[in-house]
This record gives C-alpha cells, structure tokens and sequence, in this order.
C-alpha cells in the first residue's frame, strides 16, 4: 500500500500527511477527469495490474480505490 | 498493430480515397464497417462477411450512435477509426461575385459540421468503445495540405487544422491506454472530389508547382494509413503525403 500512497500523492499533488481514506473527487479540486485518466495508468503501470472498467468508474474516494487495488494484488 | 482480424470503420468508405482505404484493409485481412451517405455507392460494394455496410449521415450524433453500435453486434470490437468523409469547398473571405460580397456561413457551418465536428463525435464514440473494452486501437484522421492555410478555402481549411490539433489532443489524452491517434494529409489529390472543386487551371499550376509533379493518387494515401496503423510508436502526428508541395 506504501507504493499506492506515493501514486495518490503524486497524481492528487497532496503531501503524505494529506492523504486521507475519506477524501473524495469533491474534496481533491485536482481530481477531474482527466487526472482520473492519469491515475488509472499510474496505478496500473506501477503496481502492475489491469483494472476493469467498472473498477475504473467506481474509483471516486480513497478507501475505495485501496479497496479495488488490494483486491487486486491478493 | 498488425491489420490482420482488426476491425476498422471507415467513413466516406463507399467511394474515393475512402474506397481505397478499404480495399487495402480488405487485402490485409482486416473487417471493415463502411460508413456513407451516398447508398447508392454502398450498394457497389461487394456483400462479404468481412463487411458492414452503414448507410449515415456523420452529422447526426444519434445516426453515428446506431452506426457504432451495429459494428460493434456484428464484430464484437472496434481497433481502427478511419475519419476520411468530408466535402471539398472554395470560396474568398470576400467574394465580389456573390450577392452577400463575403464568404457564406452556411457553408462554413456545413464544412465545418461534417469535416471537423462529425470526426470529433465518431471519435468520442468510438475512443469510449476502446476505453470500456481496453482495445488498444488507432485513430486516423485525413486531414489535407489546406490545413497550412490555402487561399480560398477559410473553412476548409479551419476544419483541416481543427482535426490535426484533435489529433494531437487525443494523442496526450489516450496514447496512456494504448490508443494512438495519427493524422494524414493528403496533397492535392487525382479524385473525382477534386476534379468537381478545383478547376483543371489550377490543377495544371499545382502539378507545375509540385516537385514530383503529378496529382497524387489514391493508393498513395492508402499507404500512408497502413503505415500510421501499423507503426506502434507513432502518434499525435501528421503524416503529409503531398509529393512535397508547399501552399
């Protein structure tokens, strides 16, 4: 999750301390669509998995993006 | 991308250059879902089950929704756009000779509709089609030489700039899923549009003034495709097949 972390920082620009599970699409003014791209294919580049495109589309908070990567990576 | 079992749509595919990029699909072993107004060419086509002929007017969203949608019930998928339809059309900024004395806006917003807003409403639905499949697929727009700015033709040659610049865009907006988009743009080409658009005078000056001195041909063009198509490192650029004229 340490690698996750780093990605959301970098894509979202919020510093480590920043981050929070609750945090959602409304509350990251950098979280638009298009940047919603960048994090699909920084997720997958860097950690190596295939999302879906329902995956792609439910990823709208924090918790739920750890939630669908963990799954992933079992 | 190897054009073997890939299926493409073509717009203005029933004629023309469009006829010529199918038939080099075809010979490649690709599926073809053939765009065009004109039913009467679509009929020409030879029935084959590697071929969906659509008959749709590309400046209608809902009859470009349909065209997509029954391409992808017959293949199941969508790797190839090939945005070729549009119209040819001349006219001064100040036309002395017309009643209005300017150039008219009714046929701006005509070559505008259907030469630059209808590949960026196929584009849209088939770029969604590849994101919700993960199809790493190529999008490839025919510009034109008129996209530098030809004397004459203000509209068309907005639409042509438009589309390589969306060209661009799409590239940085898509090329991290695997979809590239590439541009094409042909020279002053040896096509019945041609010929009905540009007078033989001009024709001669242009073949005078272009270095390898003759029209091009539509085969030319059809080359030019394959290769942005199967060139995987290629994107957001503009491939100018125009005997090195310069406008």
């Amino acid at each position: 999750m340490e690698l996750l972390n780093k990605i959301l920082c970098e894509v979202f620009r919020l510093k480590e301390e920043e981050l929070k599970d609750e945090l959602t699409m409304e509350d990251i003014g950098k979280w638009d669509s298009l940047t919603h791209m960048d994090l699909v294919t920084s997720i997958e580049e860097g950690l190596e998995i295939q999302l879906s495109m329902d995956d792609i589309v439910t990823m709208r908070d924090i918790k739920t993006i750890k939630s669908i990567v963990q799954e992933k990576l079992v | 991308m190897k054009l073997e079992n890939r299926v493409a749509i073509v717009t203005g595919g029933a004629s023309g250059l469009g006829k010529s990029i199918v038939e080099m699909l075809l010979d490649n072993g690709s599926k073809i879902v053939v765009l065009d107004i004109n039913k009467e060419a679509l009929d020409s086509i030879d029935e084959s089950e590697n071929i969906l002929k659509v008959a749709c007017d590309i400046t209608k969203e809902d009859e470009i929704a349909k065209a997509v949608e029954k391409a992808k019930d017959k293949f199941s998928k969508i790797d190839i756009l090939i945005n070729n339809a549009g119209i040819l059309y001349s006219e001064p900024l100040v036309n002395i000779m017309s009643k209005e004395k300017r150039h008219s806006v009714s046929m701006w917003q005509k070559v505008i509709d259907i030469n630059l807003t209808a590949p960026f409403i196929l584009g849209s639905y088939v770029a969604e089609q590849m994101l919700m499949s993960r199809t790493k697929g190529v999008i490839v727009n025919i510009s034109s030489i008129s996209a530098r700015g030809n004397a004459g033709q203000s509209a068309y040659s907005a639409a042509k700039a438009g589309l390589e610049s969306m060209t661009m865009v799409w590239a940085k907006e898509l090329g991290s899923f695997g979809i590239r988009s590439v541009a094409v743009a042909p020279g002053f080409m040896d096509t019945e549009s041609t010929h009905d658009a540009v007078t033989q005078e001009v024709l001669n000056h242009v073949k005078k003034e272009t270095p390898i001195k003759r029209l091009g041909k539509a085969q030319d063009i059809a080359e030019a495709v394959k290769f942005a198509i199967e060139n995987e490192y290629m994107n957001g650029k503009t491939l100018e097949i125009d005997g090195g004229l310069v406008i």
